[in-house]
């Protein structure tokens, strides 16, 4: 963001707060992932406004310090939505420190009912974004009653467009289950799951994501299966890669291995349904094969 | 920026850290032991794995490991020429083990290093509560062992002739040194308390050789350049941690130019 358009943040969020009373003000919104911020945006439409935090695919969610204009959005915010697992526990520190009175707030891992230890990629297993869909519709409604008929029509568009994914998830599911495929990271690890796919080398995705070393007999077993064409596709981390992970892709290009490129964040100015299907489709091309 | 209460907590918990990190950091350049700092906000890693992977709660693993790590850099490198050896020694070994303990770790460790990445503008009213007394305890601790400390780091021979057990003194100090560090480190970040640790204490020691005016002008330097640089970030938007180095690291720059003028 250049110093103009930051300027500019800065001026719209501080008109934002002094005109907080005012009748026909959007509602402030801050998501700390821009896929939840997206889907916020898509049920909210003209009434919400909302600041996505992680919204760029180049940089690595874990590693982040949060800025003094983050921590700003969220004393002004009436609803906040973020990940939880400890995926994004800056969020949860800054909204201690922010506190804000009758912010609403939605935490999609308690909201599924997940525990930290699980995988954090939530917005991957296709039965989330509905539930979270609901839930932000609930929200808005809670908060801002007047506009109440306009959310529910927003939801059950949204609602639609996502069944559409389910329905092409159901199809995929169909032709491929039991496929083998193996992953960089465990970022598409539940939707594989939702596919019926069979995931393999987990070890070593967990390794690369905690950030220690997948142990000798994982990478062994990696290239084994690569080098032997035992999976069909490689899922590739674009966006947190280590060298152990840029090798299993070089390596997975010469034996004829399948690349599927897949982000953890949302790449700018996409939609959650039209990100979701790009990877879908990616990934029939390739399954095809 | 006072309306904010991220920012009042912000003040509050800045103001908190660099006093305790500037009084125990005069003493760390004092005795060339920065390093020291630098390991005992990392060794921590391990005691947070460890205790992911047995069930127990990643904080109380995190300060018991850096306390025994504080302790061990102290047995082992009681003198001081050769003590970088223990200290590296122990950072390592304790990266190593923190390693192991995530290979056996079968799930996400995303709550183990969650604990390593603290912000200066995250902080709630109970961890403010939380992290004064710790650094009450700190530096009532430090006071009483002020004495000899200074014995055994200026004149260890005569410190060891007079019967000052210098292992013990120097493991004492370090004890205290690991208890501040796994204090403020989760709260504030590891560069921030590494910085306040070593900038202003060397800063003061280039201003002044006396013992009572460096230890204050090393606290009021930390928290002018931690007050300074929460109000730049503020008004910049630049990370925090970035103005506090700045500053620190400026400070000292300018004091050893006036050091080396008046000589």
């Amino acid at each position: 963001m250049s110093a103009l358009t930051k300027l500019f943040a800065f001026a719209a969020l501080a008109l934002s707060t002094a005109l907080a009373s005012a009748a026909d003000q959007p509602l402030a919104v801050v998501a700390a992932e821009n896929f939840y911020g997206d889907l916020v945006q898509q049920v909210g439409g003209p009434h919400v406004q909302v600041t996505s935090i992680m919204n760029n695919p180049d940089q690595d969610p874990h590693l982040f310090e949060a800025s003094v204009s983050t921590a700003r959005a969220l004393s002004a915010a009436r609803l906040v939505i973020y990940n939880g697992m400890d995926y994004d526990p800056w969020m949860t520190k800054l909204l201690t420190a922010a506190r804000a009175q009758g912010r609403a707030e939605i935490v999609v891992g308690r909201l599924l009912g997940k525990r930290s230890g699980d995988n954090p990629h939530l917005w991957y297993d296709p039965a989330t974004m509905p539930t979270v869909a609901r839930a932000i519709a609930a929200r808005l409604q809670a908060v801002d009653p007047a506009h109440s008929a306009d959310y529910r029509r927003n939801l059950d568009q949204v609602l639609a467009s996502l069944a559409v994914i389910g329905q092409h998830v159901q199809s995929l599911r169909v032709r491929y289950a039991g496929t083998a495929v193996t992953a960089t990271e465990p970022v598409f690890g539940l939707m594989a799951q939702a596919l019926g796919l069979t995931m393999r080398n987990e070890r070593f995705q967990l390794a690369v994501m905690n950030n220690t070393e997948p142990s000798a007999s994982d990478i062994a077993a990696f290239e084994r299966d690569l080098k032997s064409r035992q999976v069909r596709v490689l899922f590739y981390n674009n966006q947190a890669s280590d060298p152990s992970a840029k090798r299993m892709r070089t390596l997975a290009q010469q034996s004829g291995v399948k690349v599927v490129g897949i982000s953890e964040t949302m790449p700018a100015g996409r939609h959650y349904q039209d990100w979701m299907r790009s990877q879908l489709d990616q990934l029939e091309k390739a399954l095809n094969h | 920026m006072f309306e904010y209460d991220f920012m009042q907590h912000a003040l509050i918990a800045g103001g908190i850290v660099a006093l305790l990190a500037g009084v125990v950091g005069y003493f760390l350049v004092l005795r060339g032991q920065t390093f020291a700092g630098h390991a005992l906000s990392h060794v921590g890693f391990a005691g947070a794995t460890g205790a992911v992977l047995i069930g127990l709660s990643p904080m109380g693993g995190l300060i018991a490991v850096t306390l025994a790590g504080g302790m061990a850099m102290g047995y082992f490198g009681d003198r001081l020429q050769g003590s970088d050896i223990a200290i590296g020694s122990v950072l390592s070994l304790s990266l190593g083990v923190g390693m192991l303990f995530l290979h056996f770790y079968t799930s996400y460790a995303t709550q183990a290093t969650a604990l390593l990445f603290g912000n200066v503008l995250g902080v709630g009213t109970d961890t403010l509560w939380w992290l004064g007394i710790m650094a009450l305890v700190s530096l009532v601790v430090l006071a009483c062992l002020a004495r000899p400390l200074l014995f055994i780091s200026l004149q260890p021979e005569l410190a060891e002739a007079k019967g000052v057990s210098l292992r013990l003194v120097s493991m004492l100090f370090l004890a205290i040194v690991a208890l501040a560090t796994a204090a403020s480190v989760q709260i504030v970040g590891v560069l921030l308390v590494f910085t306040l640790m070593v900038g202003p204490g060397a800063t003061a020691q280039k201003l002044t050789v006396r013992l009572g005016p460096g230890i204050l002008l090393a606290a009021l330097i930390a928290l002018a350049e931690t007050w300074l640089g929460i109000a730049l970030a503020y008004f910049t938007d630049w990370p925090t941690s970035f103005w506090i180095t700045a500053l620190s690291a400026t400070a000292y720059m300018l004091a050893s130019l006036q050091a080396s003028r008046n000589t």
